[in-house]
């Protein structure tokens, strides 16, 4: 397999940057600049107190080193905080948005234009610290759903946001988590009503653009009983030498037999082939399943980032509850991830699928780490995971932390690992038909991943593939 | 000389010493480890599960342990484990209370087991037995570890193998303490290429029991096979923390750990395989199996895998449950109780493991032990 | 032997037997047959106690004693044998053992002396040549790597081993050629007595062949819809299971 080794990795395709004018207040964190946010916002007195207790909290805390990864932590002083396209900060529809910013849109293939529009998706598009347009909201509007920036959320839904903000993900859950709830800056805010199924996907996504700057958004998204939505999340960063930071919070409420789909693909810059650069993705995505068989399904592939550290959670709080994670991970060159999810049971009959496929390829280092939790009041619980590990170079690095606590005598838990090579033999079967090495493992891969890769939307689906041979290009050795 | 200790520890190590007699001969160096070092507890990761405490609140008094060998062996004066890094494996060799070191020399090959059985009989004893086992090169050899632990005592075990290219070892350990009783054994074996290792932990009982076991295969083609099994009960708890270091490539290892917990009883497995990077043609596999017989029981398991080489074949499994429902009812249905049931489910559960002992002697005493307890069912016919 | 009277049952929401009758006299053959789904399998699980199923009315009374009331053991000990139609594998628990603690239990039930080892490997010898079982059979674990034929003759040759009062064969002959069916119809004959009382719930009239009934049933929708000679088995052979359907309807 020498020839590839020939083969460079392919650059990464969303390495611009957008020239838009940008207002960004000056580096540092103090109570000052959180003033400064929530005056800037224009935020209701309950929020900027919020805000300044998650900060006093963050400052007692450490910044966690327990997960597989080593880098060189971020000086939280050298970060703006805050930075948002100068231009009209807000449009009625996508179409008067800015030129400049419109095209950052056409080049990340953003589903703007009509032909996708046709497709029937919402989005909700982050810049920086800001959100830039939702799409389709009167649509949606018609059905009582309410999909729109947090910011504004905080504005005309003050009493939802109040309600749930920090619930699920409470400011004191880890150190990243209560940075966020003081410096949240945007995100998007979603509320679909008792027994609507939303009838098209929502989907949000994230551009870090501004040197300098760190991404901060929070995303909250409430299903009321018996309704269902799937959400879609993607991400991209522009190319710089230095690492950029995003801390991002997630919190999901499903009650009674409501149902949340929630879909990422991660593709932040992961910096380039010799390690330099790329985005620290240290996120707190978690969901609750409150009611009564209620059920939340998180997928994600996961190609970008030079280090990951993220773990989908389920709370399954209510009986009969589901929690569902399929991942892909795939981390090349010099990327570090540690990524996993925890299921904690505490409803009876409450079931959890856990289904992890790590592709390790360059010099990288990709980890599972999952929490299984079976606590005494879960009778009859049921928990399956399947960790499977795939080394494509021996530089490479593939690792398993499962931790299983089991509470009670009717549960069941079960937990199965693998990690081997990708399989020459398959390469040159491939190969004697023809495909090049590139397709090969491009093929093979996707058919490793497969079981992940048909949990997502169809048009994420297409888009994944493409990242996974795009992430995996050069990587065999 | 001053050192200065974390407080924690400190009162462990004054407790020492009134026994000097016996020394490691790199005491100052393992005195000096300890500086970095705290008293276990729940926030450190190898801890995470296992509560200490009531270890650390005891009054133990250090004194010897009651060592019966066969064939005789002369406890030794001078000991060279290898360091460790934790905090009672230092604190055995800074003060261990007697020391045994076996030679097997090269191509000696023994078909009668080493038996040493290692009683400890006061309320409040503290022991910290220390054995060195040497297989030279072909030697082969079986070696039984049998812990009695009467009373409210603590013993506080380590053990060195060293195995030379080629060589066999079979290793029974056996526990069988009072419920009352602490228990940490400490083992590290270093295998030199082709040697060939079976390591089998039988938990027979003990109020809480840690067992840390450290295999390293040095040399290729060295085999590495580790297994154990635990039928806590009450309130008592049984701990196995394993690693498996594959340092070099073609070597294989095969680890099962079985647990049946009972009332409110707690198990925890933390199993590592680490694949370094240059350890091509790897095979590990791993597996801890567990069946729940209370609900006030609780079982903490952490199969874990690192891996720094891509050809490699490794897998782990880890699975927490109950028995069969069908095979209950089918077991019923033949006019079986419940109980009765149960229990010729739990003999075959425990047996797969205990099967895995070459250890002929041992597999029958094992086995009558636990029947005459009424915990298995004795196979007959 | 056994009466069952109006028995109704039910697995989650859903009803099984719908009011079921039936009596079966000692050492008379009764075979039940119907369409696939008419509860054949729910009658058996039901009497040998299995926990899914709830029992939502009706009595069934087996040698004078309310069988309902009893564990799935008692009502072995008391006699009732059930044929699955699907043993369980059992790894690790060695035919051996297993026989041996439930003959052990059986006969002490019954108020007999205990084998001694010699008589009981006696005994698996006798029993395991009437289903031509070969004797390594025995040595592995419950029915684990056995074949579907293997299976089958496993159960009779336990049935023969513990000789019940009742013996329920539940599609006994599923899944088996001509030759193993042979071998199990001849080790169910072997074993007619007329103390002894055979329920043989079958899909098709082949095993009828060798087994020759008594009494035939059809069961369907969860209730006896039609009793007859050994000749209905033939005409439903012929006719197929339409044509009851038709009749009830």
């Amino acid at each position: 397999m020498e020839i590839l080794d020939e083969i460079t990795g392919k650059d990464y395709e969303f390495g611009f940057t957008t020239n838009i004018e940008s207002e960004k207040i000056p580096a540092g964190l103090n109570e000052e600049i959180i003033r400064v946010i929530s005056a800037k916002k224009n935020e209701p007195s309950w929020l900027l107190d919020w805000r300044l207790e998650a900060f006093k909290i963050w400052q007692g805390m450490n910044e966690p080193e327990w997960a597989h990864v080593h880098y060189t932590k971020p000086d939280f002083q050298a970060i703006s905080y805050y930075s948002a396209p100068k231009s009209k900060p807000k449009y009625n529809s996508l179409d008067e948005i800015d030129p400049e910013m419109r095209k950052t849109m056409d080049r990340l293939g953003i589903s703007m234009d009509e032909q996708k529009r046709l497709n029937g998706i919402a989005v909700d598009f982050v810049m920086d610290s800001v959100s830039v347009a939702t799409s389709f909201k009167e649509k949606l509007a018609e059905l009582g759903i309410i999909f729109c920036s947090i910011s504004e959320a905080v504005q005309e839904h003050g009493d939802l946001v109040r309600k749930y903000l920090g619930t699920v993900v409470p400011r004191t859950d880890n150190f990243y988590a209560a940075l966020n709830s003081a410096v949240f800056t945007d995100g998007s805010f979603c509320y679909i009503p008792k027994g609507v199924r939303c009838p098209m996907e929502l989907s949000t996504y994230f551009r870090i653009n501004e040197a300098g700057t760190g991404q901060f958004e929070r995303t909250l998204l409430i299903a009321d009983e018996e309704s269902y939505v799937s959400y879609l999340e993607g991400c991209t960063a522009p190319q710089r030498d230095e690492n950029q930071l995003h801390a991002a919070v997630v919190e999901l409420v499903a009650m009674e037999k409501a149902e949340i789909k929630y879909s990422t693909v991660q593709n932040w810059y992961p910096g380039d082939k010799d390690g330099n650069g790329g985005v620290f993705n240290f996120v707190t995505k978690r969901g609750l399943c409150d009611g009564y068989k209620s059920k939340i399904s998180w997928t994600q592939v996961e190609t970008g980032s030079a280090v990951t550290w993220k773990y989908p959670s389920c709370i399954l709080k209510g009986d009969y509850s589901v929690g569902e994670f399929y991942s892909v991970a795939v981390t090349n060159h010099f990327q570090q991830a540690d990524t996993g999810t925890k299921m904690i049971h505490i409803g009876r009959n409450t079931h959890s699928t856990i289904i992890s496929k790590g592709i390790s390829a360059g010099h990288s280092n990709n980890s599972y780490r999952g929490l299984v939790q079976i606590n005494s009041s879960a009778k009859n619980a049921r928990n399956f995971s399947q960790c499977d590990s795939l080394l494509m170079t021996d530089t490479s690095g593939a690792h398993t932390f499962p931790y299983i606590e089991v509470n009670n005598s009717s549960a069941q838990v079960e937990h199965e690992a693998t990690t081997s090579k990708i399989g020459e033999d398959q390469i040159f079967y491939c190969l004697q038909r023809g495909l090049d090495e590139e397709q090969a493992i491009s093929m093979i891969v996707n058919g490793y991943a497969k079981e992940v890769l048909n949990k997502l939307p169809m048009e994420f689906a297409v888009e994944a593939q493409k990242l996974l041979a795009i992430s995996l290009e050069g990587s065999v050795g | 000389m001053e050192r200065v200790l974390n407080h924690s520890i400190q009162k462990w190590l004054d407790a020492t010493l009134a026994f000097d007699t016996i020394r490691h001969q790199n005491h100052d160096a393992v005195l000096a480890s300890m500086e970095s070092l705290e008293f276990p507890h729940s926030k450190m990761e190898d801890w995470k599960y296992t509560r200490t405490q009531k270890l650390n609140q005891g009054q133990w008094v250090l004194q010897r342990s009651e060592v019966i060998s066969d064939p005789e062996f002369q406890a030794v004066s001078s000991v060279q484990t290898q360091m460790r890094s934790g905090f009672f494996g230092c604190l055995n060799q800074v003060a261990p209370t007697e020391a045994f070191s076996l030679d097997i020399a090269p191509n000696e090959s023994f078909d009668e087991p080493f038996h040493f059985v290692i009683k400890s009989n006061e309320d409040w004893a503290w022991t910290q037995p220390s054995f060195e086992l040497t297989l030279g090169e072909h030697a082969c050899a079986k070696v039984v570890l049998h812990f009695i632990g009467k009373h409210n005592g603590f013993c506080n075990a380590l053990l060195d193998v060293t195995m030379m290219e080629g060589s066999h070892l079979d290793l029974d350990i056996i526990q069988d303490n009072d419920d009352s009783f602490f228990q940490i054994l400490d083992i590290r074996v270093d295998e030199a290429s082709k040697s060939h290792c079976n390591v089998l932990t039988h938990t027979l009982n003990g109020g809480w029991t840690r067992n840390n076991l450290w295999m390293s295969l040095n040399g290729e083609h060295a085999h590495a096979a580790l297994s154990g099994f635990y039928l806590p009960q009450d309130g008592q708890l049984v701990d196995n923390h394993t690693v498996v270091d594959h340092r070099v490539p073609n070597c294989t290892s095969n680890e099962l750990y079985k647990g049946v917990l009972y009332d409110k009883s707690k198990g925890v497995f933390n199993g590592k395989v680490f694949v370094r990077k240059d350890a091509q043609k790897t095979e590990a596999y791993q597996s801890n199996k567990n069946i729940m017989m209370s609900d006030d029981a609780t079982m903490d398991s952490k199969p874990e895998l690192e891996i720094y080489a891509d050809d490699v074949r490794c897998s782990h499994g880890s699975t927490t449950g109950q028995f069969d429902e069908e095979a209950l009812f089918y077991l019923r249905a033949r006019g079986l109780s419940a109980l009765g049931a149960k229990q010729l489910l739990v003999s075959a559960y425990v047996n797969e493991v205990i099967n895995r002992s070459n250890n002929a002697e041992v597999v029958t005493f094992v086995k009558q032990e636990l029947s005459a307890r009424g915990r298995i069912i004795a196979d007959e016919v | 032997m056994i009466e069952i009277k109006d028995l109704k049952a039910s697995i989650g929401e859903k009803e099984i037997l719908k009011g079921l009758n039936l009596v079966v006299k000692p050492g008379e053959i009764h075979a039940i047959m119907g369409p696939n789904g008419s509860g054949k399998s729910t009658l058996a699980s039901v009497l040998a106690g299995r926990e899914d199923y709830e029992v939502t009315g009706g009595e069934v009374v087996f040698n004078g004693k309310n069988l309902l009331e009893m564990a799935p053991e008692e009502r072995a000990r008391e006699g009732l044998f059930l044929a699955f139609q699907y043993p369980v594998e059992i790894p690790g628990v060695s035919n051996m053992n297993f026989l041996k603690a439930a003959v052990g239990e059986v006969r002490k039930h019954r108020g007999e002396e205990a084998l001694s080892a010699k008589d009981f490997l006696a005994l698996v010898k006798e029993k395991s040549a009437l289903v031509e079982l070969d004797g390594q059979l025995a040595h592995r674990a419950v029915n684990e790597g056995f074949s579907g034929g293997e299976k089958k003759r496993n159960e009779v040759f336990q049935m023969a081993m513990l000789e019940p009062k009742l013996a329920i064969l539940d599609e006994t002959d599923s899944g088996l050629d001509i030759d193993a069916l042979r071998i199990v119809a001849q080790g169910v004959n072997a074993m007619r007595s007329p103390e002894r009382s055979f329920i043989v719930i079958t899909h098709y009239q082949r095993l009828l062949d060798y087994i020759v009934p008594d009494v035939v049933h059809v069961l369907y929708k969860g209730r006896i819809v039609k009793t007859g000679t050994k000749e209905l088995a033939l005409e439903l052979e012929e006719k197929g299971y339409d044509w009851i359907k038709e009749t009830v309807a």
